[in-house]
């Protein structure tokens, strides 16, 4: 009796849930197995070709690498920024407004200024040639460096707006009892600032991670043409018609995101006991 | 300047504006051993000196020593001092245990001396039925005394304690404030203590340094400062008194009413003396000079107020004989008083005044 009620009481909001993200995750995951509605009959195909065919499976590494690269770059970007903003100093309220600028750009137009900054015969290609300079290729490069760039632009404030949240939310005095007992700067970071600021930290990761594997508009217009990230590579599908792919491919993005962030929570519980300190607060 | 008896020295350390306040030349020393109290009301300067003496906030000017050791310019971690907050600041990602072992760790104390030490002081806060708990699970009582068993075990050269009994109720501040003389008597360690509270410092202190508007006022033994204070804010500031205008004359003081009152030191002309209420005491006489105003019976005690020539006057007598509203006494102090010092001109208006 009790059971049905909780039911009762959670419909309007599971139910909400189950309707808009459940249903066609389902949907997605049944496609993929060739099983539902439009399905041909089981089948494992569309999927062991992610990792059989070198145009997906390559996909699947370059939308992890997309994701990856520039999440953990920022991190040691976002981290000693965030740092920087706990301290007083002077121009330090201009610096806490000016970095957040990038997060009123959307991606797309952040991808375009990337690409008149750095493309050959770029802005920058252009001052450098003044001093004798090439700048390279960075833009649709192999290893996808304006695609970073562009990613980094983005996520920096974004990151570095939670962290420092989280680092301002731990008690100077905390800190000062740390240094007293003979903790150097360096240490009480390690032992005191860093795991109390983990939970923030781990959001922060896991937010940026997610949002960049379904990258789309710095892959399309900075990235190289081969590999193509599998978020490029569905929309391929998709103007092909091909539903059975698409539905793989977003099969194996989230599996993909689950794997990476169960090997992110073992790495940092293993490292700064996150399981205390998440609810430490 | 200095001497080989004092553990710590502070000799004009000031802080230019800190917010809207500024600590002004400071200097005092703690000797070995020592129970220092700095007393003062918010926004004395008092927090400020203690932040300044750990490390935490840097001086305008002025010299720290510790052990006769220059520590002015050294990082928090290199002064040998520890600190004990008001809001006790354990790491609430660490059990009971290691908060109390991080300092022994930082300091790369060898393990089996940090395992004497740990269980030392565990023993002697009586913290044992707690180590494994992590510090959200404790009463603030509880991680008052984790806070405190933290600083001890490093021994440091100066332990200071910030407020540490204000975020606790009445009754337990009571306790541990008894706890806290033991444990400094158990330990010797030398202890500067910062509050705003007059019963606290009076209670545990072997001195107490008075400060106001980011100077020091007086200090002194907690009895002398309570019975013969030098500072008018003093004589106010540690419970209610009588300020009462005096004509010198030697080392005695005409009371207003007539009759005269013994003085510590010689000296002549008009002055103030402070008259602490229980320092007074009451004779029925019908040819006395005052009036009993009001007797109102707290208990223990009976505070009066007596109307004597145009003064009123604050007594409080035990309550064995009480005395009627309306009957005519004489009043005579009971101890010899001081001076206080001359106040800026235009500061002292009221002839008596009772706080």
């Amino acid at each position: 009796m009790r059971a049905v009620h909780l039911l009762l009481l959670l419909l309007p909001g599971v139910g909400v849930l189950l309707a808009t993200f459940g249903l066609p995750l389902f949907w997605a995951v049944l496609g993929a197995f060739g099983l539902g509605a439009d399905g041909a009959g089981f089948t494992l195909i569309p999927l062991t070709d992610i990792f059989a065919e070198p145009k997906y499976r390559k996909g699947l590494m370059m939308s992890l690498y997309y994701a990856i690269a520039p999440t953990t770059l920022t991190l040691f970007v976002a981290i000693p920024l965030a740092l920087m903003l706990q301290k007083s100093f002077i121009g330090r309220k201009l610096l806490n407004g000016l970095y957040k600028l990038p997060l009123a750009v959307p991606a797309i137009v952040a991808a375009f200024m990337v690409l008149t900054l750095f493309e050959q015969g770029g802005f920058i290609d252009r001052l450098l040639m003044l001093g004798g300079w090439n700048i390279g290729k960075i833009v649709r490069d192999p290893l996808g460096i304006g695609v970073i760039l562009a990613t980094l632009w983005k996520d920096v404030p974004f990151m570095t707006l939670i962290i420092a949240g989280a680092f301002g939310a731990i008690p100077s005095d905390t800190v000062h009892a740390a240094r007293s007992l003979g903790a150097t700067r360096l240490r009480a970071f390690w032992a005191v600032q860093l795991p109390l600021a983990m939970p923030g930290i781990t959001a922060a990761t896991l937010l940026c991670f997610v949002k960049s594997l379904g990258n789309f508009a710095a892959p399309s217009l900075l990235g190289p043409a081969y590999p193509l990230p599998l978020s490029i590579l569905m929309y391929d599908s998709y103007r092909d018609g091909d539903w059975m792919a698409i539905y793989a491919m977003g099969t194996v993005l989230i599996l993909a995101a689950f794997v990476v962030l169960a090997a992110y929570y073992t790495l940092t519980a293993a490292a700064f006991g996150t399981g205390k300190a998440a609810s430490s607060r | 300047m200095t001497t080989q008896a004092h553990e710590l020295d502070v000799l004009d350390v000031s802080k230019a504006f800190v917010g809207t306040r500024a600590l002004l030349p400071t200097s005092f020393a703690v000797k070995k051993g020592e129970f220092v109290t700095i007393l003062g009301p918010s926004g004395c300067g008092k927090s400020t000196l203690l932040r300044i003496i750990t490390g935490i906030t840097e001086p305008s000017g002025g010299r720290i020593l510790l052990r006769d050791r220059d520590i002015t310019r050294l990082p928090p971690e290199r002064r040998d001092i520890a600190i004990v907050f008001q809001s006790y600041a354990l790491f609430p990602h660490m059990s009971v245990a290691d908060n109390i072992l991080f300092g022994l760790k930082m300091k790369r104390v060898p393990k089996e001396e940090r395992r004497r030490r740990f269980d030392q002081v565990v023993a002697i806060c009586g913290l044992e039925s707690l180590v494994t708990r992590s510090p959200r699970q404790l009463s603030g009582g509880q991680q008052q005394r984790v806070a405190l068993a933290r600083a001890l075990v490093v021994q440091p050269a100066l332990l200071l304690l910030d407020e540490p009994l204000s975020n606790l109720d009445a009754k337990l501040r009571e306790t541990l404030r008894e706890e806290l003389m033991a444990l400094h008597k158990r330990t010797g360690s030398t202890t500067l203590y910062v509050t705003h509270d007059q019963s606290e410092a009076m209670s545990m202190s072997d001195r107490i340094i008075v400060m106001k508007d980011g100077q020091v006022v007086e200090s002194g033994a907690p009895r002398s400062l309570y019975m013969r204070p030098r500072q008018r804010f003093t004589a106010l500031f540690f419970g209610h008194t009588n300020i009462v205008p005096v004509d010198v004359d030697g080392d005695r003081a005409r009371l207003p009413w007539g009759g005269a009152v013994a003085l510590i030191e010689k000296a002549s002309g008009r002055g103030e003396i402070s008259l602490r209420p229980e320092c007074l005491s009451l004779v029925a006489d019908p040819a006395g000079p005052g009036v009993v105003d009001a007797a109102v019976f707290m208990g223990a005690d009976v505070h009066y107020t007596v109307r004597i020539g145009d003064h009123l006057l604050r007594v409080r007598r035990g309550s064995a004989a009480p005395l009627a509203e309306g009957t005519r006494v004489s009043v005579t102090v009971d101890a010899p008083v001081s001076l206080l010092a001359a106040e800026p001109p235009g500061a002292a208006d009221a002839t008596v005044e009772a706080r």
